[in-house]
């Protein structure tokens, strides 16, 4: 969910302030979905759909110096035909590298998932191995083995005698 | 939760009420909560004439014991854990959008 602030004229916050003082925040939001969903005073920090969540919970990267390129800035910047070729041209790599960077936060993530996953896969045999080998069965079978041990080592024993 | 969606009479008695990050300044400061728990203006339209209020559920009762006994409920308890996190900020959304440099912090993890 994003929500984007107005910078105000000085003079627009006073009389603002004057007329009404709760309507100082003014808040943008980038779909009628995130709006109804600020409505029902959801918390962005607890949905699986936002941006919000996907950076508290570590799914994407948060600091990171490509950011500092979209920057909401409030004071405007005076018209400068070299810096403005200088940002056209800058902008497509900016988003290369930004791209490239997430490629890799990602592969990171997933290294660490591969081993989560065998690990759960071990831990749910074990737990479920019923599932496959009934309870009375394996009891049966460690009997069984447990009696062709002793059989051979009662035979070996023969043996060495 | 998809109850509140499609109820249009609940979300707009939701979109009524106040703002969670609101009622959590409200609470943070213990004297201004006692003064809203305990010192409501007499209002002939509201239940109770206005006197017995859940400040974290923003709602008004007809007496004492059904105060009480909202509050040993589950939508009150439920709320009270809304207010265990950092509320929600323009500028952690603003983070979260990609359009804001770090130094500007994140929210909390939310436990």
């Amino acid at each position: 969910m994003r929500l984007e602030t107005f910078a105000l004229d000085e003079s627009v916050v006073l009389i603002l302030e004057i007329l009404v003082l709760w309507f100082l925040q003014i808040f943008r939001f980038c779909r009628s979905k995130c709006r109804k969903n600020f409505e029902m005073r959801r918390n962005p920090r607890k949905l699986k759909w936002t941006k919000a969540f996907r950076k508290a919970r570590g799914k994407e990267m948060v600091v990171d110096s490509t950011f500092d390129f979209e920057r909401q800035r409030n004071a405007a910047a005076k018209y400068d035909r070299e810096l403005m070729s200088k940002t056209l041209k800058i902008m497509n790599r900016v988003q290369e590298i930004r791209t490239k960077r997430e490629k890799q936060f990602f592969k990171n993530r997933m290294r660490i998932k591969a081993t989560l996953e065998k690990k759960d896969a071990i831990r749910e045999l074990e737990q479920n191995i019923d599932l496959i080998e009934p309870a009375v069965v394996r009891q049966k079978r460690l009997v069984k083995a447990k009696a062709a041990e002793k059989a051979q080592a009662k035979e070996t024993r023969m043996q060495m005698e | 939760m998809g109850g509140v969606k499609k109820n249009r009479a609940k979300r707009q008695k939701i979109k009524a009420s106040r703002m969670i990050d609101a009622i959590k300044a409200d609470l943070d400061d213990p004297k201004r909560a006692k003064e809203l728990r305990d010192n409501q203006p007499v209002d002939v339209d509201l239940p109770g004439l206005g006197q017995f209020y859940c400040l974290e559920c923003d709602k008004h009762f007809i007496s004492g014991p059904a105060l009480e006994k909202h509050k040993s409920g589950k939508p009150h308890k439920n709320r009270l854990r809304r207010f265990r996190d950092e509320p929600y900020t323009i500028e952690e959304s603003v983070m979260a959008s990609g359009q804001g440099s770090a130094d500007r912090g994140i929210g909390k993890r939310a436990s």
